[in-house]
């Protein structure tokens, strides 16, 4: 099947624009709209060896969805809708998709600045990956030290990040450098499971295991001078990744709502090709229900991350003391369902914007962007590899007319898990990591092999489709230098 | 081997194949199990503190009932972190079942930390030698 599905693919496929590919209306009497992918020549002969453009096809089939079903550079096989996509559906007819945003609800990224110069402390890094390794907790269904009676989890659930800073994780200020910030304001906790709510509970202030992390980074290139400096980014400086989410809770989440729908879907007249891709009307019961829970599960993800910014500070200030100063420059959702605004063939809809491994990229001048960054764009951080690099980008005018203000999320995986294991040894990649200066401390030897550099996509070739797209435009390029790991 | 492992870009495709419908449910979730914890249910495990569960499922079609069922054994493996290698099942038809799941609470931290259990892909279907086959993807 997907040798014959990919041929058939790859002929279709056609280009639009320098770094854009079509897959027409026509190829699929099913589908709504075209699909869409943002590659290069070469980037695209590797997307179409595993089955993420067939997936995007079936996004392209879903009820109310408008102008495309598009894809990112960084897109891979996911199950149901691919990661590295993004679907907007219309906010009156059409559905909302648990799948289309993902089990790990607001999965997304933290970059957290400090005051702190490479050459200050550079030779401190090994015990800095350490100390973070104490501070964080990480690894499989792991719980945290913050443990939550029912009543504080609903509060964190419908109060998201602002709820743990009354707690006393972090301060006001850091509420006005988050997405949304850090709370989705029609979230209700009551329409999480006590099953989310039990998986939840003790994971608040943990990374989890997988693809998430905490990375130390120093500021390697600048591209634009004065973009770096509006968002206090300076060449030479340590600054902090963050890579987690909503954990248990938000998977189950999912589950839950996603096997509801697959019950409901009947009733809608509703009819998909692929059941992971199970959706109801936004308007009907079940998908308002879903939608409360989402913001809820994505509310938790913003106090979990704000929590770690916690631990982060903790473990800084082991080492080189309480005067270091550490703020958030921003932090971005990039498995999410969004209501927005935006001009469909010349008409200005309300939409569902639905994001699975993609991030906002609204552009300088966006009344969404908070105003401390609105003259740049908003940020956009794209962790890469723990062995290359990182990137800081901002929003570019491009994201509204051609991707309904998105852009990609990270490298992007090339290689499973399976054939990973094969071909890393984990000891060597340490030490490879080490000659290079990268400080890796990580739970488990397996998680260390599965997430090796090699398995992921060349991470400067995704920026930089992005970038020359004018979907998003480069800030700052960071090296990593600590990298700590499930 | 009743299962085995398929590539997948990012997460874990599993197949499944056994001589009964039962026996599929079964085998699927020692498949499920031993990407958790490769290698727990073919031993044997003196000092285990043996964990039980009743469980029971309802679905849209038996496609989805595995899937479900998966989902079901997943929660209480991750809340009690716990390896379920047996399954009794006292009822099992299309659309529903009732079993009880057996296993040990381990204290090694889990080998893979699955997310959820997918509905891609998964179709029973018998095969022309006549044993019942599926696919699971598994979100990692």
């Amino acid at each position: 099947m997907p040798e014959v599905a990919t041929g058939s693919i790859k002929a279709a496929l056609r280009r639009i624009e320098p770094y854009l590919w079509e897959i027409p209306q026509s190829f699929d009497p099913a589908m709504r709209v075209p699909a869409r992918v943002f590659a290069t020549a070469r980037m695209l002969e590797e997307i179409i060896q595993d089955r993420a453009l067939l997936q995007l096809v079936n996004v392209a089939t879903l009820p109310g969805i408008q102008g495309a079903a598009i894809a990112m550079p960084d897109v891979h096989e996911g199950y149901g809708f691919p990661i590295g996509g993004v679907a907007a559906m219309d906010y009156e007819t059409g559905v909302v998709s648990p799948g289309g945003i993902g089990y790990d609800i607001n999965c997304g990224v933290r970059l957290l600045l400090t005051d702190l110069h490479d050459a200050e402390v550079n030779k401190w890094y090994p015990q800095l990956a350490k100390e973070l390794f104490r501070k964080v907790p990480s690894g499989m269904g792991k719980g945290g030290k913050l443990k939550l009676s029912i009543k504080e989890l609903d509060a964190v659930l419908n109060g998201g990040a602002p709820a743990v800073v009354k707690m006393g994780f972090g301060t006001e200020t850091d509420i006005q450098y988050l997405e949304s910030f850090g709370c989705i304001d029609f979230a209700d906790a009551g329409a999480v499971s006590a099953r989310a709510k039990e998986r939840g509970k003790n994971q608040l202030g943990t990374i989890g295991s997988g693809n998430h992390f905490v990375e130390v980074d120093r500021v390697e290139l600048l591209y634009d001078h004065a973009a770096a400096k509006a968002l206090g980014l300076f060449h030479g400086q340590i600054v902090v990744l963050i890579h987690t989410g909503s954990r248990g809770l938000g998977h189950q989440v999912a589950t839950d709502y996603i096997k509801a729908m697959l019950h409901s879907m009947d009733r809608y007249g509703i009819r998909l090709r692929d059941r992971e891709l199970a959706c109801a009307p936004i308007q009907s019961e079940e998908g308002q229900r879903y939608l409360r829970a989402m913001a809820a599960a994505a509310n938790f993800a913003w106090a979990n991350r704000q929590v770690v910014t916690a631990e982060v500070r903790e473990a800084f200030r082991v080492l080189f003391g309480s005067d270091v100063k550490i703020r958030i420059c921003y932090d971005v959702a990039h498995n999410i369902a969004k209501v927005e605004e935006h001009d469909v063939e010349g008409e200005r809809k309300k939409v569902v914007v639905h994001r699975k491994g993609a991030t906002r990229a609204f552009p300088p001048g966006h009344p969404e962007v908070i105003e401390q960054y609105r003259s740049v764009g908003q940020p956009i951080l794209i962790p890469g590899s723990m062995g290359t690099a990182s990137y800081v980008l901002v929003g570019a005018p491009g994201s509204m007319k051609r991707s309904f203000g998105s852009t990609c999320h990270g490298a992007g995986r090339k290689m499973s898990r399976r054939k990973a294991l094969k071909a890393v040894r984990a000891a060597e990649l340490l030490k490879e990591l080490e000659s290079e200066g990268i400080y890796a401390q990580a739970g488990s030897m397996r998680g260390l092999a599965e997430e090796a550099p090699i398995a992921y996509k060349d991470v400067h070739s995704v920026v930089d489709v992005v970038d020359r797209a004018g979907i998003a435009r480069k800030v700052a390029q960071l090296r990593p230098v600590a990298v700590i790991k499930g | 081997m009743p299962f085995w492992i398929l590539p997948h870009t990012a997460d874990v495709r599993l197949r499944v194949e056994a001589s009964s419908v039962v026996e599929l449910f079964a085998e699927a979730m020692r498949g499920m199990m031993e990407i958790v914890l490769p290698g727990f249910c073919t031993q044997t495990f003196p000092h285990c503190r043996l964990v039980e569960q009743d469980v029971r499922v309802q679905s849209v079609d038996q496609s989805a009932l595995l899937i479900d069922f998966l989902s079901e054994v997943l929660y209480w493996s991750q809340v009690q972190h716990a390896v379920f290698c047996a399954v009794q099942f006292q009822q099992l038809d299309k659309v529903s079942l009732q079993a009880r799941i057996e296993g040990c609470e381990v204290e090694q931290a889990f080998e893979e930390d699955i997310k959820a259990v997918t509905y891609h892909e998964s179709f029973i279907r018998q095969n022309p030698s006549g044993r019942w086959e599926t696919v699971v993807v598994f979100d990692i």
